[in-house]
């Protein structure tokens, strides 16, 4: 009995380190859950016949590969956050990469200069305002929901998370640290429960009359319409992109990375190469319904009925650059304590 | 008054029945002891005297106090009775002191009265200087005179022992037994001590209560037990017994195989009834002759006396002499005079099931 | 020359699993960065604050779910209770996060409670009532107690089982009621037992990081996490993961300074099982609901929407990606589970063969991972077996060999011994306890009887500790299928257990697909509970 077990784990392990030997192959890391890549992965193996292996990394990306180094199995990474890419970018982890396709795919904004990342889809940091309560609010602004006015009327997640962060961060560029700071003090002050859940729990508690307001990823407006149990919850707000009238609304991305110490360069190439056609945008931007970057790509139906925004021109190196000046604005004023 | 009154009372453990009818009293100032082989009922009465197992019917009376009755159950706690256990249970988490003290606590609220009792209630055990040891660093012995002191100092009116002696070296047992006895008596307590030694049983009691399979089978005073058994059960119980058949000759005389036996009293049964004659190995005498009826087996010398396997005339007797006797020696077997125990046939096919002399 | 053979495989075996903390040391010893100034100043007060209330909170709570319990179960007599007994462990089956999952969804705005009890006072809004909010720090010590307090509920019934009934009776003679019984002589003479139970409650909670992450309770776990992958700093998280090893290690030598003083108390004690107190009319119907109240909030309801959630979306989740995972999770934890139970063999064996204060020291040694919470034991175990990785590729290109990559930490292994040095204390704990249960005299005997210490350890110990080593290795396959942290940051590619893949659920706030591997984690973590208890009945 225990002989087998010992025989057939042994098996396994052995499996796994010889796994597809000689196949071609690309290995990633990802940010994303590996359900929401799947579709995109199998339609690449479809074309090419490169069988492309996946681990879901939630948070520590940067910490892996750094420790890693050059024996990485990791080729490419697809992160999803600025601050998360420019970890990776700025611990020299990544190569960069002088390739027409994705520079004629990708405009240059939501490009490195050297090519050592490229941006796949965006996301914006949206304010969502209760149907019942507020109305739709296209004038509102970020600086506007610190305002003492909001008080008990608005609802975010751990100030921490790095979509928070990434807001907070864009806020310390525009604004400057000490304006930042009293900001999120306003910010706290105005809270109407301690940070908690994720984005999609700060628009169920709008249903559920406990705010009015919530910040979230404009994305979460779309996963939650296609959710039998969560279509309710996004019913209740409207979804309003911010500072319309002055810098534009907050955009994070989802971005890839070919790694510094890729084996499979040039699978990793070609799935680069896949992922900014037209195709994949399609897919990899609607599959969470987020915004292509690739200009002439549409994005679903759903997405394109939120309407037209202007977003935030400031360089999204700029947002990472004080990334870690934001989370330490987010500790001094306890935001989530 | 008696100090405890038992009557008819039934008692089951899962629902088989343990203690069946079954009547006993114990007068004041009286040392009861209950004697059976384990598994018979005694510690089930104990319990159930304490109030620690329920009475299925039948009364109790503890100093004329209903303690168990229809409709009454009286909890243990409220009975003011002393126990001491087997392993005599105390509290491992507390002092001497502590354990001794430990009855107190509800009824006396003064620390320097409690310090007094506690060391007069040492003193009376000869522990005066181990109040502050831990039960696990005191013997045997010592241990238990922790258990009576412990019950002494509530100062209860019924003292219940259950195997108390069964844990201690055999060297120091009778002293104890005396000790304690004296202690019991010297405080008036009236007790009931369980046990299945029957030297324990001998040493300890006033009176003695034979329990067979949940029945008490013969109540008396310890030595009446043992010479006048009611029953060849009893006879057995007690000690070695010879039994030779023989028959009623008249109201003072039994024929046996080796000849005519005397009773120093009257022996109730009518002339010509068969049955057997109970002669206990010191009841029988052996001569030395060459022509004497009964030869030598085998002896062992124990010290204070030989026991000594004789056959006469076709029959086996158990014999217990002063002195060794000459190798092979030839003797005359003859019954010292005393008062005869004589089981009539019937009796004893509806007694005697099953022989008894593992217990010897 | 045989016993040296035993002794260095005995430390070389614990140090190699201490390597983690060992790493994790090193690193907290490294100069200060200033990240750690600034937590230090900012939130890590906080920090350790609600870490210390909730422990606290959590393990007044366990006691008050657990205690009660193992007192009725095992002094009293009631109605059904050879079910009653067992199914009180059921609790320990659930991993935390999800009960704290379903108790939100159920007691939140939008809950079924709430949305009840507005319906029968015609509330309208949250602002007309107040309603005790549970994604805080109390609710947070209600959920971990409710999966925890079977620890105390298992090891404060024991003790009361192993009590003499002479004892308790004893007490009653002597004037006591039945509680004063309880307070004068059970409570005490339970009290080792049961602080054992409560620092395993302290230990599990402080590990914990799915629940309280889950309520936004920000502890020392939390902080780790956010300062190793927030702050990229890993210093400051040594450093953090260090204070918690200290708080740790400080528990764990009270759990085994108690358990040394047990051995004195417990000695030569039976139990009758004859006289249970029979509780009649309210009393029983209170006990009654008690035991089964906690049954059912701790067990019965949540493992009921689960099973509600399996039905209903069974044929989504019902595909050959959970059977592929169910089977990772059963294969790792059974492998990591015999490598556990052989270690706790070996150690305690060369311990037993030696017999010194000093040769424990490799059991406690390899008992330190228990310490770590997940989290943080993966930050320990990349470090080493990074390092290696990288000696076996240096070795590989020296013979003019291929690389061949990343042979520790991108497979199984690292997980697996990540695992092993997480729960290996477990299975030290029962070989050690069964193995002390053994007298001297056998091996005495054994050996002037002509064996060898192999052939003494195959022939005579083995046979008789059977017992612990079935049960110590149960215990660790348990914690192996529920454990999440460590998982989720060890895995290799393209691999998952079924916390993860429930994690994955929970965290998209879908639990509803996750439902049916749940179920899994929880019904295999269900057959070693009833196990263990049968064999903790036929010790009585």
């Amino acid at each position: 009995m225990h002989h087998k077990h010992l025989l057939s784990a042994a098996a396994v392990l052995v499996s796994s380190l010889s796994a597809n030997a000689f196949a071609e192959e690309v290995n990633v890391y990802s940010n994303r859950q590996d359900f929401l890549i799947a579709p995109i992965v199998e339609a690449f193996t479809k074309d090419t016949g490169i069988d492309v292996n996946v681990v879901f990394i939630k948070d520590g990306m940067g910490e892996r590969l750094e420790r890693e180094g050059r024996l990485s199995p990791a080729d490419l990474v697809l992160t999803v956050d600025v601050s998360r890419l420019m970890d990776v970018v700025d611990k020299d982890l990544t190569q960069p990469l002088d390739n027409k396709v994705l520079e004629e795919n990708i405009p240059a904004q939501y490009r490195d200069a050297d090519g050592r990342w490229f941006a796949l889809t965006t996301r914006a940091r949206a304010v969502y305002s209760s149907v019942e309560r507020v109305g739709k609010r296209d004038d509102i602004t970020y600086e506007e929901l610190a305002d003492p006015k909001y008080k008990g009327k608005l609802c975010t997640r751990s100030g921490k998370h790095p979509y928070n962060v990434a807001l907070t961060a864009s806020m310390i560029a525009e604004h400057g640290s000490e304006y930042t700071k009293t900001w999120l003090e306003g910010l706290k002050a105005n809270l109407a429960q301690k940070p908690q859940g994720g984005d999609r729990d700060q628009v169920k508690a709008i249903k559920d009359g406990v705010c009015d307001y919530s910040l979230g990823n404009s994305y979460y407006y779309g996963v939650m319409l296609s959710n039998d149990k969560q279509r309710e919850w996004a019913e209740a707000v409207h979804i309003n992109f911010p500072n319309q009238a002055d810098r534009g609304t907050h955009v994070n991305i989802s971005a890839m990375a070919l790694t510094k110490h890729a084996k499979n360069k040039d699978a990793a190439v070609k799935l680069m190469e896949f992922l900014s056609n037209d195709q994949a945008q399609h897919l990899y931007a609607s599959a969470n319904h987020e915004y292509p970057v690739k200009p002439d790509v549409e994005p679903s139906e759903l997405v394109k009925g939120w309407g037209e925004f202007k977003s935030d021109t400031l360089p999204l190196t700029d947002v990472a650059k004080h990334a870690k000046e934001a989370l330490q604005l987010l500790d001094e004023v306890q935001y989530d304590l | 008054m008696a100090a405890l009154d038992i009557k008819g009372i039934c008692c089951s453990y899962n629902g088989k029945p343990i203690l069946d009818n079954l009547s006993l009293s114990v007068a004041e100032n009286e040392i009861m002891c209950l004697l059976g082989a384990s598994g018979c009922g005694k510690t089930t009465l104990l319990k159930a005297v304490a109030g620690l197992l329920p009475v299925s019917r039948g009364e109790i009376c503890i100093h004329d106090r209903q303690v168990n009755g229809p409709g009454v159950a009286l909890v243990p706690e409220l009975r003011n009775i002393g126990m001491i256990f087997q392993d005599y249970a105390l509290f491992p988490h507390l002092t001497v002191a502590d354990n001794v003290a430990f009855g107190l606590a509800n009824k006396e609220k003064n620390k320097t009265r409690i310090r007094a009792r506690i060391a007069e209630a040492l003193e009376l055990v000869n522990l005066a200087e181990l109040g502050g040891r831990y039960p696990h660093q005191l013997s045997g012995g010592q241990q238990q005179r922790v258990a009576i002191a412990r019950a002494l100092i509530c100062q209860p009116r019924l003292m219940l022992l259950d195997e108390p002696f069964s844990n201690i070296d055999t060297q120091v047992r009778m002293r104890l037994i005396g000790e304690i006895r004296a202690l019991l008596k010297g405080q008036g307590i009236s007790a009931i001590f369980v046990t299945h030694s029957k030297e324990e049983a001998f040493a300890f009691s006033d009176k003695l209560a034979l329990f067979r399979a949940g029945q008490i089978e013969q109540v008396g005073r310890p030595q009446t037990l043992y010479q006048y058994p009611d029953s060849r059960f009893v006879a057995d119980f007690l000690g070695l017994a010879n039994y030779v058949s023989g028959q009623v000759l008249d109201s003072h005389s039994v024929s046996t195989p080796f000849g005519r036996v005397d009773s120093v009293s009257a022996l109730g049964q009518a002339a010509g009834t068969h049955g057997q004659l109970l002669l206990r190995p010191r009841q029988i005498q052996l001569t030395l002759a060459e022509q004497g009826n009964g030869r030598v087996l085998e002896q062992q010398f124990l010290g204070s006396h030989t026991r000594c396997l004789v056959e006469c005339q076709g029959v086996r007797l158990e014999v217990s002499i002063n002195e060794p006797l000459p190798a092979v020696s030839q003797v005359n077997v003859s019954v010292a005079p005393h008062t005869l125990t004589f089981f009539p046939d019937a009796e004893v096919s509806s007694r005697q099931t099953e022989p008894m002399r593992k217990l010897g | 020359m045989k016993r040296l053979g035993w002794t260095v495989s005995s430390w070389g075996l614990a140090l190699v699993l201490t390597l983690p903390v060992l790493a994790l040391v090193y690193e907290a010893l490294l100069p200060t960065e200033d990240i750690f100034h600034h937590l230090w100043s900012t939130v890590l007060p906080v920090y350790i604050g609600n870490t210390f209330w909730l422990v606290l909170a959590v393990m007044g709570f366990s006691l008050l779910c657990g205690l009660p319990a193992a007192w009725l179960m095992a002094m009293c007599e009631l109605p059904g209770k050879r079910w009653l007994q067992w199914a009180l462990i059921l609790p320990l089956a659930m991993p935390s996060y999800i009960v704290a999952f379903v108790y939100t969804d159920l007691l939140d705005y939008s809950g079924p409670v709430q949305a009840a009890l507005r319906g029968w006072f015609g509330w309208q809004s949250s602002t007309e009532y107040y309603f005790p909010p549970i994604r805080t720090l109390g609710g947070a010590a209600i959920v971990l107690g409710l999966v925890l307090y079977p620890y105390v509920y298992l090891l404060a019934r024991t003790a009361f089982l192993e009590q003499s009934t002479n004892l308790i009776q004893s007490s009653r003679l002597l004037g006591c009621t039945p509680w004063q019984s309880f307070k004068r002589v059970s409570l005490p003479l339970a009290r080792p037992s049961i602080a054992v139970g409560l620092s395993l409650v302290a230990m599990e909670t402080l590990a914990d990081f799915g629940t309280v992450h889950f309520f936004a309770v920000s502890t020392l776990t939390t902080a780790v996490y956010d300062t190793w992958l927030g702050y990229g700093s890993l210093n400051a998280a040594a450093k953090i993961a260090a204070i918690m090893l200290l708080v740790v290690t400080l528990l764990l030598s009270m759990e085994r300074m108690s358990r040394k003083r047990q051995q004195v108390f417990q000695k030569t004690m039976e139990h009758e099982q004859e006289t249970g107190y029979r509780l009649t009319g309210l009393t029983r119907l209170a006990a009654l609901g008690y035991c089964w109240g906690l049954v059912t909030i701790g067990f019965l309801l949540p493992f009921a929407i689960l099973c509600y959630h399996a039905v209903y979306y069974f044929d989504q989740a019902w595909n050959a990606k959970f059977f592929q995972y169910s089977a990772n999770s059963l294969l790792l934890s059974t492998l990591v589970a015999l490598l556990a139970i052989l270690l706790a063999v070996m150690l305690g064996m060369s311990h037993r063969l030696k017999g010194r204060a000093y040769t424990a020291l490799p059991m406690r040694l390899a008992s330190m991972g228990y310490a770590l919470p997940g989290t943080v034991l993966a930050i320990g175990v990349l470090i080493p077996l990074t390092g290696m990785d990288f000696a076996i590729n240096d070795l590989a290109l020296w013979l003019g060999l291929r690389e061949p990559g990343l042979v520790l930490t991108g497979t199984m292994t690292a997980i697996a011994f990540g695992y092993l040095v997480r729960f290996a204390a477990m299975a030290v704990g029962a070989v050690e306890s069964s193995i002390n249960k053994v007298s001297p005299s056998l091996d005495m005997v054994t050996q002037t009887l002509g064996y060898g210490p192999g052939a003494m350890i195959a022939r005579v110990h083995i046979p008789l500790i059977r017992k612990g080593i079935l049960a110590g290795a149960l215990l660790v396959f348990i914690e192996c299928m529920k454990e999440l942290p460590a998982a989720l940051l060890l895995r290799p590619f393209n691999f998952h257990t079924l916390a993860t893949y429930v994690y994955q659920f929970v965290s998209d706030e879908q639990l509803e697909l996750g439902a049916l591997p749940a179920i899994v984690i929880v019904l295999v973590g269900l057959i070693p509970l009833i196990f263990l208890n049968r064999s903790l009945e036929q010790h009585h």
